[in-house]
């Protein structure tokens, strides 16, 4: 039997209850297909003559026959053989490309060495030994590394002469390298506002060529870009109203049929814009769903024009019926490390078992969260009490009360944030919090202060 | 979707018929599927019987009949037959290895009592309106968190959002909630 949910009530429900819950976004792009494909799958087999409840098409649970498969020793010598010649041809080509093009573009993201593939050994006119180290970087791309060794004298004397990196120039990848090249440059720009920065590439326009959408977050809502490629690098199109982006709330979907990108979020507005094949951007409609002063009531607005609910309902039902996807975002920053590593790494260990012990939680198996409460850093330390409201606050991860010890980790949103920070659990049992302690955090010094704390022997905060 | 839609775009692609077919009904039909076996099932049986209902509207939808109506009370009538079949099955399952809860003994009960149904749909249908008044993306987190039982990260994608937004976002709107229905003393 499945954990109790808050709102089980709903369940059972007649046909108007589940009309209403079905118009909700339910389902990801990966988990639709994922049942597509078994559908289609059991199709074929009921056609065959199974039954598809027979069957359990994700673990094969009925198996309806077994084939063997031996591969032949000539056909594993044969592709051993053609993969030593692609090696051999990609490595061949790189090189190729590296000497044709000058090898002078760098990339700037994380080009840490993971991979060292090949090195050559060659000596020169001038008595001197290039090491050429060619290998893969983190973020995919081909790093060459020369060293030179000279030989005069008795006495060999060591200095790297080149590092850098070498993105192919041609399909794909060049694509990919360009919106790294563009994800090093904005993280470098923004990483004391920003955190979590992500990006994902998606051909919004079916031009074949993706565009680049970045996501950061600070404290109070998600931030867009979007950019194209023209050719040999990414350009953000966002709309700007002076210097400011307008592209901010809780959601970016973008809509490939129909070549369209929307932005939402509570206070901001609904705003829908469309990628042209020219890959120029414009706004085709923002609408505010706002208190309107002026009436004292709920207003409505579709381009600055008041328009009414029902007109308002319309329009957004016509949108709503498009085939709105969420961008399958990779982490940017963080695989980077270039915000973690700006501020000291905040630690609160927490030895779930005391407080079990103690009586402040309830042992079981279930989820609880570790919450951070942050308070404006200039109220009088003798103003604040741990049991004040709350006053803003993120949940971090998620663990169980039979995880024992934890170790949960909090980090600054930018180089030299101060903060007075309340640590609490939240019980997802019964949605209970648990006020564990307060402390003054200076990220720019990496000194923590703790003024109260409330099970001293269970719970500590440290840099 | 109507029959005859679906019947034409069969006769140029059964493919593309399929696809339209469940772009168009599949969170109806796993809105009525895990309300019929959310509270036993997991969420890969639900999936399963998802995709069960898909292929038999698939394997025995007559394109031939000429039905010109809208597929949404076919759709419907195969799903609740499949949810509830999954259900006695997984039920039967599980009944060799728990004990039975309340909750789950009331489901088996026969649907006679119409004024306590009544009474039900009622306060399920004022608590569908309070998680409305919460207003987007906050409904939508707490259904997808408090009634699908799914994780932060998959409501995150699903959403376009950040897994921590979502987290600090479900548990404020839970909060506003809970308010929101003991003012109309309801507690969940």
């Amino acid at each position: 039997m499945k954990k109790k949910n808050e709102l089980d009530i709903l369940l059972n429900g007649t046909d108007d209850i589940i009309e209403s819950l079905a118009h909700r976004p339910v389902l990801t792009e990966r988990e639709r297909k994922k049942m597509l494909e078994m559908s289609k799958k059991k199709l074929e087999d009921m056609k065959d003559g199974f039954v598809a409840s027979d069957m359990d098409y994700r673990s094969g649970e009925s198996v309806r026959g077994v084939e063997s498969y031996k591969r032949s020793i000539i056909m594993k010598r044969i592709i051993s053989a053609a993969a030593c010649m692609v090696l051999v041809g990609g490595l061949g080509g790189t090189l190729f490309l590296m000497k044709k093009n000058g090898n002078n573009k760098g990339v700037k993201g994380d080009s840490s060495v993971i991979n060292p593939a090949v090195a050559t050994t060659t000596e020169n006119d001038d008595n001197e030994i290039q090491t050429t180290i060619v290998s893969t970087a983190l973020n995919g791309t081909t790093v060459t590394s020369v060293d030179t060794t000279a030989t005069a004298g008795e006495a060999a004397v060591q200095t790297t002469t080149a590092v850098y990196s070498t993105p192919p120039e041609y399909g794909s990848d060049a694509v990919e390298n360009a919106a790294l090249t563009y994800m090093a440059d904005f993280t470098a720009r923004y990483d004391k506002l920003c955190m979590d920065i992500a990006y994902s590439l998606v051909d919004i326009n079916k031009d074949g060529v993706p565009e680049l959408l970045v996501a950061s977050a600070n404290y109070v809502t998600d931030q867009y870009s979007i950019c194209v490629y023209d050719g040999h690098q990414y350009i953000d199109i966002s709309p700007m109203e002076g210097e400011y982006d307008l592209l901010y709330g809780y959601s970016l979907m973008v809509s490939p049929d129909n070549g369209l990108i929307h932005t939402s979020g509570k206070n901001c507005p609904d705003r829908y814009m469309k990628l042209n094949s020219d890959n120029s951007l414009e706004t085709v409609d923002v609408f505010k769903n706002w208190w309107d002063p002026d009436t004292d009531e709920l207003g409505y607005w579709q381009n600055d024009v008041k328009i009414t609910e029902s007109e308002y309902n319309s329009i957004k039902a016509k949108y709503d019926s498009y085939n709105w996807i969420a961008p399958d975002y990779t982490d940017y920053a963080e695989h980077n490390g270039y915000i973690v590593d700006n501020a000291p790494l905040l630690y609160t260990d927490i030895d779930i078992k005391k407080l079990i012990e103690c009586g402040e939680l309830p042992a079981g198996d279930r989820e609880i969260c570790v919450c951070y409460g942050e308070f404006d850093y200039t109220i009088d330390p003798a103003d604040v009490s741990i049991n004040d409201d709350d006053q803003g606050g993120r949940a971090g991860e998620e663990y169980s009360p039979s995880d024992g010890k934890i170790t949960d980790t909090f980090d600054s949103f930018g180089k030299g944030r101060k903060y007075r920070l309340r640590v609490e659990i939240l019980d997802r049992g019964d949605e209970q919090y648990h006020k564990l302690l307060l402390a003054d955090i200076d990220f720019a010094t990496g000194e923590c202060t703790i003024l109260e704390n409330r099970f001293p022997d269970a719970v500590d905060m440290h840099f | 979707m109507t029959g005859t839609e679906y019947s034409a775009l069969y006769v140029i692609s059964p493919d593309k018929a399929y696809q339209e077919l469940f772009d168009t009904y599949c969170n109806y039909v796993y809105a009525i599927v895990y309300n019929k076996i959310g509270r036993i099932a997991s969420a890969e049986d639900v999936e399963e019987c998802v995709s069960d209902v898909f292929a038999d509207i698939f394997f025995s939808y007559d394109t031939g009949s000429g039905y010109e109506g809208d597929m949404q009370g076919y759709v419907n009538t195969v799903a609740k037959r499949k949810a509830i079949n999954t259900y006695h099955r997984l039920f039967a399952r599980a009944s060799h290895y728990t004990e039975h809860d309340d909750e789950t003994m009331e489901r088996l009960r026969s649907d006679t009592d119409i004024e306590g149904d009544s009474d039900k749909s009622e306060l399920q249908r004022l608590i569908l309106y309070m998680i409305d008044q919460l207003g987007e993306p906050d409904s939508t987190i707490v259904i997808q968190k408090f009634y699908y039982d799914k994780k932060s990260g998959d409501i995150a994608k699903l959403l376009g959002m950040k897994a921590p937004a979502v987290r600090m976002r479900c548990k404020r709107a839970m909060g506003r909630l809970k308010e929101m229905l003991a003012g109309a003393g309801i507690s969940l």
